[in-house]
């Protein structure tokens, strides 16, 4: 049982990472109802375990380690699994993940700055892609044009967005 | 100098398309394997495939506050159309807004925006589905990894199984039965996406437009039966059972209204190619889509679609042959077995009558022995008892028996109900005996009356069979 300080300790770390964590489960597994209780798993897991954690270590990487584990116990996403059934891969993708996300983290907020920017086609295709989950075909369907229309129009939208959050990282960077 | 096993050396932009096929979950297979062995060999290339991967879930997340903002957005306006005050200003030809009145409405507006954001906030992660309007039901499972239960109530949300089987019936009366691996979403009542995999879906009258939305085109039904496989290119192939569908391509240029025992397949150009009619596809689907929860000894299932009414015959199997849609009684039917036990005799019977107004579905189990006598076209007089073939099975239902029909006459008056042909065709002799003798029959409904049993004897003309009329109905 944890004490009222490592549960307040707990509870901060977990905050965290919570986020970086469900991201990394979502990659892999795509049924949002099983991203779910994974991360639910997850956070269970990590509760138990908290009194094992090593202090001198960082947070994220255990918690993705433990995530990592729970993917392969749940194994219910079949169009994904021969990626992560595969524990070489699952490993160095874990470690990748562990060592890239916290790097990039910081480019959340001017992200959702310029996403909320976009306007007209790019806008409804941005959520059509990244918030309903459709794919390029289905979009077209929607949007009575061509999928390889849909492809450029994505590629291009992310250019803007890239140069956007460069352009706004930048700027932050100068004013801190 | 570059490996000949190396397909991706000189050929980043594959990689890169590859990468975006897995992004967008639209990866087979193959490509899978093919990305997996060149990440696992390159470390930059599986920084750089992780990274995308990060960032695409960044955008996940943002594109989501988008739509919430959007929603939000369009709440607003909505409430603005609806404020009495904007009525009223409309009905007096008024276009001058009070400052006071302006304020207010702002001021609701902006509660309400508050109010939206507030309960999105402290619903997310938590089971959506209790706010969400449910219109499915699951009926059973079998053999499978989902972690859904007996009739749950399912709204709007996607169904991801890797094996096994699930039937589900909508509010509305139309079952689906998803084969694994597959993915189905459902969207709203009456409108489906089969992402990945195989179903069947039975729609009954008074149900007809459901739909199923496939990667190529979208199966709208006309009143039918009929099943979809998507294959692993995520090209769909529609089979129709019985009545009628209509394919329509998701762009919209063409369309085909195909009939029971046709089969087509749009390809990715969404161009539609007509098929075999190949039922043996959905063969394992059929005991589960039907009702029949299991069965042991000679229980053989005979396909819903096209029905083989006419001289189904073996000395080794009783078949199970569904008796077509779910259906409301429109007056009492009378059957002969409603109590739980064994019956070996008549007196042994506990008949009653279902009521007009309960819906069920009706299946006939028919024993009937190979008919090798010279002269088949008249039949005999009286069973020769050397003949005589004996089977023994069991079945259960996944849903409560109401009743069973084994007297001759009350199988022929429900014949006009539940057979396909109306009962235009009289059998003889498929009543069971029930005398007690070693030679007679024996039928038997288990407690929790979803297992029936029979031991039976046939020979020759002389078969065996048993209506039974299953619960169907919608409240769970």
């Amino acid at each position: 049982m944890l004490d009222e300080n490592q549960q307040i300790q707990f509870t901060r770390l977990w905050t965290d990472a919570q986020p970086t964590v469900s991201q990394f489960v979502a990659s892999l597994v795509r049924d949002p109802w099983a991203v779910r209780d994974i991360v639910q798993n997850v956070s269970l897991v990590l509760l138990r375990k908290f009194a094992e954690y090593d202090e001198s270590k960082s947070f994220l990487p255990w918690a993705l380690g433990i995530a990592k584990f729970e993917i392969l116990g749940h194994q219910r996403d079949a169009a994904r699994n021969r990626l992560i059934c595969d524990s070489l891969f699952l490993d160095q993708y874990t470690q990748a993940w562990a060592d890239i996300a916290p790097r990039i983290s910081h480019e959340m907020e001017a992200l959702r700055h310029c996403v909320g920017e976009l306007d007209g086609r790019p806008r409804t295709i941005i959520k059509l892609r990244y918030a309903d989950g459709e794919t390029s075909e289905t979009i077209a369907a929607k949007l009575n044009i061509t999928a390889e229309n849909v492809r450029t129009i994505l590629h291009r939208t992310r250019d803007v967005l890239r140069r956007c959050v460069e352009r706004h990282v930048g700027l932050q960077g100068e004013s801190a | 100098m570059s490996q000949p096993d190396d397909q991706f050396t000189n050929d980043e932009t594959r990689f890169d398309h590859l990468m975006e096929q897995w992004l967008e979950s639209s990866i087979d297979a193959d490509q899978q394997a093919a990305i997996l062995s060149r990440l696992k060999e390159h470390p930059e290339e599986m920084r750089r495939f992780v990274e995308a991967n990060v960032r695409d879930q960044m955008l996940r997340d943002a594109a989501r506050g988008l739509m919430l903002l959007d929603q939000v957005s369009d709440s607003r306006l909505s409430l603005r159309e609806r404020t009495p005050e904007r009525y009223f200003r409309r009905a007096k030809g008024d276009n001058q807004t009070s400052f006071t009145a302006k304020r207010m409405l702002l001021l609701v507006v902006s509660l309400a925006a508050c109010l939206l954001v507030a309960l999105f906030l402290f619903q997310k992660g938590e089971r959506r589905e209790a706010a969400i309007e449910t219109f499915v039901s699951v009926a059973s499972l079998y053999q499978t990894d989902s972690p859904l239960q007996n009739g749950d109530r399912l709204g709007s949300r996607t169904i991801e199984i890797q094996r096994g089987f699930i039937h589900l019936q909508f509010d509305d009366g139309v079952e689906v039965t998803l084969q694994g691996p597959a993915r189905y979403e459902l969207i709203g009542p009456g409108k489906t996406r089969l992402h990945m995999g195989l179903l069947t879906a039975t729609v009954p009258p008074g149900a007809e437009g459901f739909q199923v939305s496939t990667p190529t085109a979208d199966v709208v039904d006309l009143g039918t039966a009929f099943g979809i496989e998507i294959d692993t290119e995520g090209i769909p192939e529609v089979t129709v059972f019985d009545g009628e569908v209509e394919v329509i391509p998701t762009n919209q240029q063409d369309k085909r209204l195909l009939q029971e025992g046709e089969a087509v397949r749009v390809n990715q150009r969404h161009e539609i190619e007509t098929s075999p009619f190949d039922a043996v596809t959905f063969e394992k689907v059929w005991p589960i889509a039907s009702g029949v929860a299991g069965s042991t000894g000679a229980f053989q299932f005979a396909p819903h679609w096209p029905r083989p009414m006419g001289l189904v015959q073996s000395d080794t199997d009783i078949f199970v042959l569904p008796e077509g849609y779910a259906q409301f009684l429109n007056k009492p039917l009378g059957v002969n077995i409603t109590a739980p036990g064994k019956v070996r005799v008549a007196a042994e019977l506990s008949p009653a009558d279902i009521p007009a107004g309960t819906r069920v579905k009706s299946f006939l189990l028919q024993f009937k022995p190979l008919d090798l006598r010279d002269d088949r076209a008249t039949p005999p007089n009286q069973p020769n008892p050397d003949e005589l073939a004996r089977i023994v099975g069991e079945i259960t239902f996944d849903r409560p028996v109401l009743g069973l029909i084994v007297v001759g006459d009350d199988l022929r008056a429900s014949d006009g109900l539940f057979s396909k042909r109306g009962g235009q065709f009289p059998q003889k002799g498929r009543a069971l005996e029930l005398s007690g003798t070693p030679r007679d029959d024996t039928v038997t409904l288990s407690e929790n009356r979803r297992t029936v049993k029979l031991d039976l004897a046939a020979h020759g003309a002389f078969g065996d069979q048993v209506r039974v009329i299953v619960d169907q109905s919608l409240e769970n």
